[in-house]
């Protein structure tokens, strides 16, 4: 009887430890799945991006106090709303909180707040296109003066080049198809011994018409102790764009109207891996007859190596359905 | 002595299974949902909070793949709007190209996505999405700007 009942004992502990472990080992496979608009597909190789932990970030709740001290008379704590965005790219990862205001209808606001270091990384400021007139009011060397001004209050003009005007853009209302005054956009690279980097720097929109910063944006990730050696090239401009040249046509054959535009010294962060010595190169913009003839003109860039003219990038696309 | 000892025994390990049966699927379950947040996350889609009184929302986002970057965009209402448009254009924050878009619009609508879209090897940039949203029914406008992402 006692054996019996020992057996029966032992058995149903078997069942016990099994069902026990199968609940466990099952979990991954009860993930609900993700919308399928949001899930990138087979060809995805997106990296895998970690949630940093949570004790590493600042609150939802100090984002919104930073965004609101940073834009205090359009962004506020009541009536913010809260994103984290990650993202994973060619300077590592960034996890920031988005923080928008589209509660007033005269103006919207979204700021970045870096989530680990509290920096304010970006601001846009949104007001209707509407009403607006056709031609801009204000200069492009106008807006320099603006961006340069709006910096300096700040305090964030130390390792900045100079400022570079780069375009002018209009403004086409979507639900109309009017195109209206529109804002210009100011560069000031972050300069690491007289030389600019490619990617670090602020870029400044300046609105056309009122003469406001409409949208500030300040990427700042490179480790200058890695940009090293001379900063005299030893290749000139005109050689490294008949380098990028012969490069082009013995990769992609003739390519009619190919047109070289202003070569500058940048250290290329671009093209540097995460570690290591940071190439110091050309930027040699250019473009071809294809480039120019799509909607929206396209402007490549070579990259040739300041020291020794090695072309270390020289991307040319055509869409295969132009 | 001993047969109580052994049903002792028994009971305890009879409990024990019951409470392992319920206790354990409860725990797999929230690593589940956690699981879940995560990839939401990574995806760069984390709605934190979407409170405010405010009628139309919209929002653009792009990742870095190795031979494109995919983007989109998606516009959300309070309510159902009689139509609703939503863009999605990618733009080189260096040379103000807008590379390409996608779109979509629909009527009788509170939400709406658009398809993601591909662009394939852009020139070395910054690059950003800047999304455009408006509504009819009640008429509302909105932009958005994703944070920049760099190339290569």
């Amino acid at each position: 009887m006692t054996k019996k009942f020992v057996g029966t004992l032992l058995v149903l502990c078997i069942i016990g430890i099994l069902i026990v472990a199968g609940t466990q080992f099952a979990g991954p496979a009860g993930i609900l799945p993700i919308d399928p608009a949001f899930t990138p597909s087979s060809e995805t190789t997106t990296p895998t991006i970690k949630t940093p932990a949570v004790g590493d970030n600042i609150t939802e709740a100090e984002a919104k106090a930073i965004a609101a001290a940073a834009l205090p008379e359009i962004v506020r704590v009541e009536t913010a709303k809260v994103r984290l965005e990650h993202t994973q790219d060619g300077r590592g990862e960034h996890c920031l909180f988005e923080v928008t205001d589209y509660n007033s209808t005269v103006k919207q606001a979204q700021v970045w707040v870096d989530a680990q270091t509290r920096e304010v990384t970006g601001f846009a400021v949104h007001i209707p296109d509407q009403g607006r007139p056709a031609d801009p009011a204000v200069t492009m060397a106008e807006a320099c003066t603006i961006a340069e001004e709006f910096l300096a209050d700040r305090g964030e003009t130390a390792g900045l080049a100079a400022a570079v005007g780069k375009h002018y853009s209009p403004h086409t209302i979507e639900r109309t198809g009017e195109t209206v005054a529109g804002h210009y956009t100011v560069d000031f690279p972050r300069s690491i011994r007289g030389v600019p980097c490619f990617w670090d720097g602020c870029t400044i929109d300046v609105d056309a018409v009122t003469g406001e910063i409409r949208y500030y944006y300040r990427i700042w990730s490179l480790d200058a102790t890695r940009c090293k050696g001379d900063t005299e090239p030893v290749i000139t401009a005109e050689d490294a764009e008949e380098r990028a040249g012969t490069y082009l046509r013995e990769t992609y054959g003739d390519l009619p109207g190919l047109a070289f535009h202003s070569a500058t010294l940048v250290w290329a962060d671009c093209l540097a891996p995460t570690t290591g010595e940071v190439p110091f190169a050309w930027k040699i913009p250019f473009d071809d007859d294809y480039d120019r003839s799509l909607d929206s003109p396209r402007t490549d860039i070579a990259f040739v190596d300041a020291r020794n003219g090695t072309v270390l990038s020289c991307n040319y696309y055509r869409r295969s359905t132009a | 002595m001993k047969p109580k000892f052994l049903s002792g025994i028994g009971a305890l390990l009879a409990a024990m299974l019951i409470v392992g049966a319920i206790f354990v699927p409860v725990v797999s379950a929230t690593t589940s949902e956690n699981v879940q947040d995560n990839i939401a996350d990574g995806n760069a889609l984390g709605l934190i909070g979407q409170k405010g009184d405010d009628f139309l929302d919209c929002h653009g986002w792009l990742t870095k793949e190795t031979n494109w970057i995919r983007y989109g965009g998606w516009a959300n209402c309070s309510y159902e709007a009689g139509y609703l448009s939503v863009k999605a254009t990618l733009l080189n924050r260096d040379t103000a190209e807008k590379m390409s878009h996608t779109a979509n619009s629909a009527q009788h609508v509170d939400s709406l996505q658009t398809q993601d879209n591909l662009e394939a090897h852009p020139p070395a940039g910054r690059y950003h999405v800047l999304t455009e949203a408006w509504s009819l029914q009640p008429s509302h406008d909105v932009l958005h700007y994703s944070p920049v992402t760099t190339w290569p």
